[in-house]
């Protein structure tokens, strides 16, 4: 099957730059980062540098993520579902179910990691799958 | 692909014959890994284990669902997947959930899980492995012709 080099790009670049938007409000709303603020847990890594940390989610955990992410949709697209919208949503099912579900699992039984935190990136986690799913099938 | 296409019998052997695999193989990986762990001493994010025999049984058996859940994954996105044969249609598979969840996995524990960076990557190799394992098995149970689509098709003498 043929990839679409370029769109497939496009397709990683607009999600992730909007995710990271959207991500930005999600976490760094006053509620949020509230409970984020004020949990002092030693599982958690500390970044006292904000710009260099901002600068690594947006490389690591939005673009490259995103972009690889756009790669697989591009190839697995004929098998999806429905018209454009709907292939969206199962593509950002299918990260769901093969990333969100297993990240949280892992994280709950194995670490101290917060669980209120735990719930909120299961949430926008999802959240995040959708919006790049949707992007993935109306770019791509 | 329709809904009504995917077998749904299938994907739960498949799942579970997969997890099961998985589990052991990872168990033996993580069990000849423990003098790296050892080498850390007291690690501050981990969770104690109370009890070693429910701690193994809470994660066969989310394991079992979660890969049940992959197996529906690859149920309905098969037909995408490049390959001709079953082992094909797996290593693709698997490949794929490296690039989804086992690759930004080791990424996101960096970020935020104050974990050795030796200890993340250990995680991450098993996890690659268990991965590939689960898509392996996944695709060549899932993906045998129905014995009665056998029995259709035409002797040859």
């Amino acid at each position: 099957m043929a990839i679409d080099v370029f769109r497939t790009i496009m397709g990683g670049v607009v999600a992730s730059v909007v995710w990271f938007i959207i991500g930005g409000a999600l976490y760094m709303n006053p509620l949020v980062d509230k409970i984020y603020k004020s949990d002092d847990n030693s599982a958690v890594r500390e970044w006292p540098n904000l710009p260099k940390y901002l600068g690594l989610m947006f490389a690591g955990g939005a673009l490259a993520q995103y972009m690889l992410w756009a790669f697989v949709f591009a190839l697995v697209k004929s098998a999806l579902p429905g018209g454009t919208f709907l292939r969206g949503v199962t593509f950002g099912l299918v990260l769901i179910a093969v990333k969100i579900f297993p990240r949280f699992f892992d994280m709950w039984i194995q670490t101290t990691y917060p669980n209120k935190k735990l719930v909120i990136e299961f949430i926008n986690g999802s959240i995040g799958s959708f919006v790049g799913g949707v992007i993935f099938a109306y770019v791509i | 692909m329709k809904t009504n296409s995917v077998r749904w019998g299938r994907v739960i052997v498949a799942g579970l014959l997969a997890a099961i695999i998985a589990f052991v193989v990872e168990g033996m990986l993580y069990g000849s890994m423990n003098g790296v762990y050892e080498g850390f001493g007291d690690l501050p994010y981990a969770k104690p284990v109370e009890s070693v025999p429910a701690y193994l049984l809470q994660m066969l058996a989310g394991g079992a669902a979660l890969t049940v859940l992959i197996a529906l994954v690859y149920a309905i996105i098969q037909e995408g997947l490049p390959g001709q044969k079953q082992w094909q249609k797996g290593l693709a598979f698997g490949v794929m959930l490296l690039v989804l969840y086992a690759l930004p996995t080791a990424f996101n524990t960096w970020m935020q899980i104050a974990q050795p960076v030796t200890l993340i990557l250990v995680e991450a190799v098993n996890r690659t492995i268990g991965l590939l394992i689960q898509a392996l098995v996944i695709a060549m149970v899932y993906g045998q012709p129905y014995l009665a689509d056998q029995a259709r098709k035409p002797v040859v003498i």
